[in-house]
């Protein structure tokens, strides 16, 4: 009896351990969502910063292309006003999609095309249309291990009873794959 | 009871969640301690190689900043970006806490290079200044063929570039006054060869030709200057000390890439 009582001890003390330190890797876990996400928007807003200072140079040897500016200015303002995970990757894929649409004027544009400020533009927005998607896959990678851990048994009891929901992807469309190739 | 309880344990053990990988890029392994340079397209002088590694380590030394060379015959179907990220993150370049690694990746088959920059070094080499290196110290020579002085000469940009930002020059490096030494002997040495064989030929050219044989010498040292691996000291030589391997440093896909 004894014997039996020391066992039903150690196998409560045993339970208890595992669920406050899977209550605390959801936590981590979850933390780390947030943080990758907001990695993502760092980014999101430098090319934000970047598209004034693009779009005006562009400007000065093609004023005429007014479309493009549009379309420019309008997906940027959609993606500032996006307010959920799904809303801003929608965005993103326009918005990149407008901003290929203005490099490739440079080809018409010779001398545009030849300009230093504008190749140094092309890098800076190449380079965080780059960090965008490093950010979006650390996200991804961050969200998944989340997602999988609620999922499965049995922290899913656990994640049930505390309220933890799966986090949403970030997902790359179409128009966010092909999008900016900066070709020199 | 006791086995219950064992039975209890591998009933959770078999519960534990399996985590699933991350499918980035096959990268070649790191390079060994203290070394900066993996030549797997086999394009880097001997001396390249070496000054790249003195150079690597006093800079490291002074100011915990990697600089890595990797030359591939090409890059198996993977973006450069994503292939030079890998890298980056895999080799751990730079320091683990200031992240201030950069990777210089030329792909020989793709015809394709890039600079790849950690997150603490993307204020001091931002993108825009890693293209241009790229357009006026490397592309031209590789499009002549010349990787191991586009190499040299994109190194020398980046190296320099990466001490303003610890305000420094590259004469604050501590590359081994020794090492230095030998190795401009040597190179001495070979250069006296080259200037023996030239002043041979001159002659013979002379006495078949008849005419007076002077004047060539000039021009050919003149394409022996250049940056840092060129001009006067030839640094290089291993540095000794600590060399340590990679500091754990990590980025976020900052830098440029050139095609040519």
């Amino acid at each position: 009896m004894k014997k039996f009582i020391l066992a039903l001890v150690a196998v409560v003390v045993l339970i208890g351990s595992l669920f406050f330190s899977t209550y605390n890797g959801l936590v981590a876990a979850n933390e780390n969502v947030t943080a990758q996400w907001s990695q993502v928007e760092n980014q999101l807003q430098r090319r934000n910063d970047l598209i004034p200072n693009l779009v005006s140079t562009v400007k000065g040897y093609a004023s005429h292309e007014e479309k493009v500016f549009r379309d420019v200015s309008d997906a940027r303002s959609r993606l500032a006003g996006a307010k959920t995970v799904a809303e801003a990757s929608q965005a993103n894929g326009e918005l990149g999609n407008a901003l290929s649409r203005l490099l490739a004027i440079s080809e018409a544009y010779p001398e545009l095309k030849a300009n230093t400020n504008f190749i140094r533009l092309q890098d800076e927005l190449a380079g965080t249309e780059n960090r965008i998607a490093v950010a979006r896959r650390d996200y991804n990678a961050a969200a998944q291990q989340f997602n999988t851990k609620i999922k499965s048994f049995p922290t899913n009891v656990l994640a049930g009873m505390m309220g933890f929901g799966s986090r949403d992807y970030f997902k790359a469309d179409e128009g966010a794959q092909k999008a900016p190739k900066v070709s020199f | 009871m006791k086995r219950a309880l064992f039975l209890v344990m591998l009933l959770l053990a078999l519960f534990l969640p399996l985590t699933g990988a991350d499918a980035a890029p096959v990268v070649p392994a790191r390079p060994s301690a203290g070394e900066y340079v993996l030549d797997q397209a086999g394009i880097l002088s001997t001396q390249t190689e070496k000054a790249i590694n003195a150079y690597s380590q006093a800079l490291a030394k002074r100011t915990k900043a990697q600089i890595a060379v990797l030359t591939v015959r090409d890059l198996g179907g993977e973006s450069p970006d994503e292939y030079a990220l890998a890298v980056l993150r895999q080799w751990g370049i730079g320091d683990k806490k200031l992240n201030n690694g950069v990777l210089i990746l030329v792909s020989v088959g793709d015809r394709r290079s890039r600079i790849e920059v950690g997150y603490g070094l993307e204020g001091a080499l931002p993108d825009g200044l890693a293209g241009r290196i790229q357009d006026e110290a490397m592309l031209p020579y590789f499009r002549q063929g010349n990787y191991d002085k586009g190499i040299a000469q994109g190194y020398t940009a980046v190296l320099r570039t990466v001490l303003k930002e610890y305000g420094l020059e590259l004469k604050n490096l501590d590359v081994s006054a020794n090492t230095r030494l030998g190795d401009s002997r040597a190179q001495a040495i070979h250069m006296s060869d080259v200037a023996a064989f030239i002043v041979v030929s001159l002659l013979l050219f002379g006495f078949f030709f008849g005419g007076p044989g002077g004047g060539g010498g000039g021009g050919f040292r003149r394409t022996r200057h250049g940056g840092i691996f060129y001009g006067g000291g030839f640094g290089g030589g291993f540095g000794g000390g600590s060399g340590g391997g990679f500091g754990g440093g990590s980025g976020g896909g900052g830098g440029a890439g050139r095609g040519w």
